[in-house]
């Protein structure tokens, strides 16, 4: 009788360690886990589309011509705020001794050789044409999903400034539009658009 | 002819006491497993040695806020859309133990996978197999022990590329004292320098897992 409380004494111990092992090894030893399940983090993108196009290359232009076949503009669908800029480069030629063509900065100077019709809100700021309506930053964001913008409806050469110089040059004007989608990044290029023109060879 | 009965009957009875203990024993073993049993001080007597088996039991919010300071409110996740190179989210964990012992708690980001943001955008850089972890940083204070953790990115943090099998750990060795509580701050930004190269990439953690044990130190 006494060996056979002994054994039923060792193995209802064997079986309730047992049981406390697998509920110890289950719950982590009486630990405990608050869990908050799927975290989603996301980064925003840029979504312009561009149109415009200048008048076919090589085609023999005067000062004064249209170089603008269809106006330059974005069409911004970005979820997220983003910045715009543009940059506009021609060949000034100037005639010093020798008639000389140099790739130029427009800036609406006095002295630029070209016309450039901008859309509503473009302040000229260190070499580029930023959208910044209001008082000229180079920090404006324009908001997520604003929609179509007009960039550049016209360019000539200007023919108050332009003179015999130009004759017979091979000249071209390049429209860059930046864009980017805060302060911490770099501008990248959305899109450019080349124009060159010169006598058919 | 009468002593092998004796001894048949004697091993039957031997046999069917094993068996009701067996039988007893298995029952206990699944209450126990399924029910989490032994909750609140329980005292086991075994041949007069008792072992006490305490329960151990926090509960855990998590919350944010706009500038990590004030108004903080309750969310049920993290959820950040379009975020950009610079931006700042910030959230806690006030965790606190409602059990019968003191604990020591760690929080734990378990299973991540990467994806495009939103399929209408280009997913030119998820194709090229970049993974928001490389930008997304992870910084840690709180209010149980002296431990910091500074603008990590989680990749550095998780030890490489994350995958589902990947994890790390915010926080460690929170110790916390019976129904008191203690708060683990933490903060994701995008790196400044994250470029254009991350647009429109999604990082998912499956989950963030407060995790205590008794504190028997």
């Amino acid at each position: 009788m006494r060996t056979k409380i002994r054994i039923l004494t060792l193995l209802s111990l064997f079986f309730l360690l047992a049981a406390l092992a697998v509920v110890g090894m289950t719950y982590g030893w009486f630990g405990q886990s608050v869990t908050f399940t799927t975290e989603n983090i996301a980064a925003g993108d840029l979504r312009y589309t561009e149109t415009g196009a200048f008048i076919a290359n090589d085609t023999i232009v005067v000062p004064g011509q249209e170089l603008i076949a269809t106006p330059i503009a974005v069409d911004n669908d970005s979820p997220i705020t983003s910045q715009l800029r543009v940059l506009v480069t021609y060949d000034r030629c100037t005639n010093p001794g020798t008639v000389t063509c140099v790739e130029t900065t427009y800036a609406d100077a006095v002295d630029d050789h070209l016309a450039v019709t901008f859309g509503t809100g473009f302040s000229y700021i260190s070499g580029y044409w930023y959208y910044t309506p209001g008082t000229p930053v180079t920090t404006y964001e324009i908001a997520a999903a604003s929609g179509p913008m007009t960039i550049i409806t016209s360019i000539s050469y200007d023919g108050d400034l332009t003179g015999i110089d130009y004759g017979g040059q091979n000249v071209s004007v390049s429209v860059t539009i930046q864009v980017k989608q805060a302060d911490n990044v770099a501008w990248t290029s959305l899109s450019g658009y080349d124009f060159a023109t010169g006598y058919p060879a | 002819m009468a002593a092998p009965v004796k001894g048949g009957m004697d091993m039957f009875k031997r046999k069917m006491s094993l068996s009701i203990a067996a039988l007893t024993s298995a029952v206990l073993l699944f209450i126990g497993a399924t029910f989490a049993w032994l909750t609140l001080s329980d005292i086991v007597h075994l041949g007069g040695t008792e072992v006490a088996v305490e329960d151990v039991e926090a509960t855990a919010v998590l919350e944010t806020s706009a500038d990590g300071v004030s108004g903080w409110t309750s969310t049920s996740a993290i959820a950040i859309a379009n975020a950009v190179p610079g931006d700042v989210f910030y959230y806690r964990l006030v965790i606190t133990n409602v059990g019968a012992k003191p604990i020591d708690t760690a929080v734990a980001f378990i299973g991540f996978s990467n994806s495009v943001a939103d399929i209408l955008g280009d997913d030119a850089n998820f194709q090229a197999g970049r993974s928001l972890a490389a930008v997304l940083l992870y910084s840690m204070t709180n209010t149980a022990n002296t431990d910091t953790i500074t603008d990590q990115p989680i990749q550095t943090l998780a030890g490489g590329p994350v995958t589902s099998a990947s994890q790390f750990y915010g926080a460690t060795n929170l110790d916390i004292a019976v129904s008191d509580s203690e708060t683990v701050y933490f903060s994701l930004s995008i790196a400044e320098t994250m470029g254009n190269d991350y647009q429109n990439l999604k990082l998912t953690i499956d989950l963030i897992s407060v995790q205590s044990i008794a504190d028997e130190g």
